[in-house]
């Protein structure tokens, strides 16, 4: 049972919407209709009848919009049984629902850009899809406007397992209102009565940058926390086991990246406190020069030391190869597919 | 009726870039994908610079016929032409290159600043103060209600708003009656249509508006948001005309010239007229601002970085034209600005000096120096300058090209002197703009041959006192005014008093200020 809304609009215009799919159709044989009809009926019509309750006016657009995206989407397999997408219909369910307003004004432009956040953040070995749509749904709550929202929308992808925008989403953290900045970098809880001079959101931005195993809450909380070096996160694997690697890597560092490499294919690695990724480069003569680390140093017996902090790691000596950048030291054991990471937390 | 060719937006990206042989990660990636959207190219959201000047283009192409690029970048020296018997110059930008119409009034409002429109009558004056107002996000009506008509018995209730008749009667305090304020005070986009005919005691209580942003009537206070503001004048023709306060007309911060339509574009103008469509009715979505995206850009535009090189060189330009040597007696008074104050004729004054270069110094062209607004409104807008064009960072040439619309106002030359006076300047008389630019290749050409970006001692000790003095011994402290007064001593023999020397000498007292008072009070500490 669809809703009423839709229902009108399909009667008004039912050439047209029939001459879509048969558009779509023709260029994708694949496209179920009986998917196509089920997602109609059970994602697509919630959202109208949610749109419909705030924005009379726009329905048509909306209506319009979310046909012709739903078509591309179930023709190129991402939404259906057998989709390797299904967060995207999730996705569309649980913020189309919760953001009619940010859909009526601007139906084409937002329900792309999310479409393409979820595609994009699924696709992503490391992504947490389900994790961004839930803290979407919850920090969207505090602004009406659907910039506002996306902007944040990028700084917590960033803390969704998608840490190689790191640099970039810090950017966008400067360059957006504090309130939401602040809000997207830890909770909205947390900031909730709260300002920010300019000065000490520098700072916090700093922090930020400087301490990549820190969570960004710790640093506007009043509790102090005793930082220590700690075994923070481990990547890779052997191909068999659905990891990236044929032979035990090496690891180095290029333009304060890590460079993780075997025979047959190099990565550059990002790693903090919100994940770590992988992401394919090509293997460069330089990558192959040793580089030396001086500020973080682990030795034979695995004794890892960072200026006046210090651990040590057993199940980490004898390393086959080692990198640092800040406070992260990147090690791969002897006859190891993977890397662990050091690095100086609170947690 | 086919809008289809209106409804194109340009696509992105609109200036091109070379491509970063490193590899970074945009996140703004995030929202590109596997699906597009449907009706025509965009910006991604987010790039606001982006979507700026795709509203550039946009007007440029569809809405304001201005086939004009006045406002010239190169990457590689253009091709010039020559013509006639004054060897008029053009040139043929190898750089994407603007029209200052468009242009400036956009940048006005991603800087929240204010813009007089001047030209004839139906040059587009009003059309593209309209048009500022749809790109800010109001609707066709609201922009329609908020212009402001200047007409001879326009009051200051027509302006603000009436008291509400029923709290009139009956009230025994002003605190009680209430005031229907009128809606454009809250709008941001404010249009002010042919401001000079409006009575001059109204445009008294304008001038409380646009200078500082809040409306009174009856002790009741109104504060408006930062806004956008653009005025046209009307040229006397059309009835009426009254002189416009100076104070209002020093608020203006960038003056725009509504240029010639050029009959070679006529059939645009056809087309306009056959489909009957006006180019604020069909603003295509995709290059509306909303007020959160507004305010983005204005805090992105502010981060745009001045190098202190080019502010160097804008300090040097902007120390030429207070000082007036015989203008009093105190070095600090030395000033422009004294001789006005004083009310004496100041060519009186000028004539006093026979010993400066009347045609190379700079200072002798202007009746007037650089005001400290003016000074803010030219960071402002090459900042702005540099954002439209997608740098991070100010070039020389954004201060070149902006400038002269700043100063189109706030510099007055001074038509008696012997630079005007040369056959070759006589055109300077007449084009402000071009007068403004020549000043700033003077100003360039003379920071050159005085190699200031490596022979600036001022610089030097201003630069180290800016480090702080916390950790400054006694014997540091001395030096350093042992080194300020070596300077002025090495000045004082046989030199031109000229006004970046003036500033730099005022700056050299200073600088020798904090130093003796720092030394007197760590003497007092120990």
């Amino acid at each position: 049972m669809i809703s009423p809304a839709l229902a009108s609009e399909f009667r008004e215009k039912r050439d047209e919407y029939n001459d879509k799919f048969a558009t779509i159709h023709t260029l994708y044989p694949r496209l179920n209709p009986e998917i196509f009809t089920d997602f109609l009926t059970h994602t697509l019509s919630p959202i109208v009848d949610a749109v419909y309750k705030i924005n009379r006016d726009r329905i048509s657009d909306v209506i319009e919009a979310l046909y012709d995206i739903s078509l591309v989407l179930v023709a190129k397999g991402f939404i259906g049984p057998h989709s390797n997408y299904p967060s995207i219909e999730y996705g569309w369910r649980r913020l189309f629902d919760a953001f009619p307003h940010f859909i009526a004004a601007s139906p084409n432009t937002f329900v792309t850009v999310i479409t393409n956040a979820l595609y994009n953040l699924t696709f992503e070995k490391y992504g947490r899809p389900g994790e961004w749509i839930e803290k979407m749904v919850e920090y969207g709550q505090y602004t009406r406007d659907s910039f506002c929202f996306l902007e944040m929308g990028k700084i917590l992808a960033w803390r969704c397992g998608l840490t190689h925008y790191r640099d970039s989403a810090l950017e966008v953290a400067q360059n957006l209102t504090h309130k939401y900045a602040l809000m997207a970098l830890t909770s909205p809880k947390l900031v909730e009565g709260k300002t920010i001079n300019e000065s000490s959101f520098k700072k916090l931005i700093d922090n930020i940058r400087s301490f990549p195993w820190i969570r960004p809450s710790s640093f506007i909380q009043k509790e102090r926390r005793t930082k220590r070096l700690k075994l923070v996160g481990r990547v890779g694997g052997f191909q068999g086991f659905d990891g990236p690697f044929i032979n035990p890597p090496r690891i180095t560092v290029s333009e304060d990246t890590f460079i993780v490499y075997d025979n047959e294919c190099c990565f550059e690695l990002y790693a903090d406190i919100f994940g770590c990724s992988l992401k394919s480069t090509e293997l460069r003569e330089e990558f192959l020069k040793n580089k030396s680390y001086e500020t973080f140093t682990i030795d034979s017996n695995g004794n890892a030391r960072y200026y006046d902090y210090s651990a040590q790691f057993p199940g980490l000596s004898g390393a086959a190869s080692a990198a640092s950048i800040g406070s992260t030291l990147a090690v791969v054991p002897p006859c190891s597919h993977m890397i662990f990471l050091i690095g100086l937390t609170n947690e | 009726m086919n809008f289809n060719k209106f409804k194109k937006i340009s696509e992105a990206p609109t200036k091109p870039y070379k491509r970063r042989e490193q590899r970074t990660f945009d996140v703004a990636d995030l929202y590109r994908g596997p699906v597009s959207e449907q009706s025509t190219n965009r910006a991604p959201a987010a790039q606001l610079d982006e979507k700026l000047r795709q509203a550039y283009f946009w007007i440029v192409n569809n809405a304001i016929i201005s086939p004009y690029y006045d406002i010239e970048y190169n990457t590689s020296p253009p091709l010039t032409f020559t013509f006639g018997d004054l060897k008029s110059i053009v040139t043929l930008p190898s750089d994407q290159s603007y029209s200052s119409f468009v242009l400036l009034p956009l940048l006005t409002l991603a800087v929240r600043k204010r813009c007089l429109l001047v030209g004839g009558p139906g040059r587009g004056k009003t059309a593209s103060a309209f048009l500022m107002g749809i790109v800010a996000g109001y609707s066709l009506k609201d922009v329609r209600g908020a212009i402001q008509h200047g007409q001879p018995h326009m009051t200051i209730t027509d302006l603000f708003g009436t008291p509400l008749p029923k709290d009139l009667g009956p009230s025994d305090t002003m605190d009680t009656i209430r005031i229907a304020w009128r809606r454009w005070l809250g709008m941001r986009v404010k249009i002010i249509d042919e401001y000079n005919r409006i009575p001059i005691r109204t445009q008294s209580a304008l001038l409380t508006v646009m200078a500082d942003n809040y409306a009174e009537i009856l002790g009741h206070i109104y504060e408006c948001p930062e806004s956008a503001w653009y005025l046209t004048v009307n040229n006397g023709a059309g009835g009426v005309a009254y002189k416009d306060i100076e104070a209002l007309r020093d608020r203006i911060d960038v003056v725009v010239k509504a240029p010639h339509f050029t009959p070679r574009f006529l059939g645009e103008l056809l087309s306009r007229v056959e489909m009957n469509c006006k180019p604020e009715e069909i603003v295509p979505p995709q290059i509306i601002f909303s007020e959160g995206e507004l305010d983005e850009l204005f805090k992105q535009i502010l981060r745009v970085n001045i190098p202190y090189p080019l502010l160097r060189r804008l300090e040097f330009f902007a120390s030429q034209f207070e000082f007036c040597e015989h203008a009093a007696e105190q070095f600090e008074y030395k000033t422009k600005d004294t001789v006005t104050l004083s009310g004496i004729d100041r060519n009186v004054v000028i004539a006093q000096d026979t010993g400066c270069d009347s045609v190379k110094n700079l200072g002798v062209q202007t009746c007037n120096g650089l005001s400290v607004r003016a000074l803010m409104t030219i960071l402002l807008f090459i900042k702005a300058m540099a954002y439209f064009r997608g740098d991070k960072e100010i070039s020389l040439q954004d201060i070149r090209e902006i400038l002269p619309f700043i100063l189109h106002d706030k510099l007055t030359p001074n038509h008696d002197t012997p630079f005007f006076e040369d056959a070759k300047n006589f055109v300077f008389r007449v084009d402000r703009i071009g007068w403004v630019r020549n000043l700033f290749d003077l100003a360039c050409a003379e920071y050159n041959r005085l190699d200031l970006d490596t022979r600036d001692p001022v610089g030097e000790i201003d630069e180290e006192l800016k480090q702080g003095l916390d950790g400054v011994s006694e014997k540091d402290a001395k030096m350093k005014l042992v080194k300020i007064e070596r300077i002025l001593d090495n000045w004082q023999e046989g030199r031109n008093l000229n006004g970046h020397h003036y500033d730099d000498i005022l700056t050299l007292k200073y600088l020798h200020h904090r130093y003796s008072n720092y030394l007197k009070w760590l003497r007092f500490a120990k």
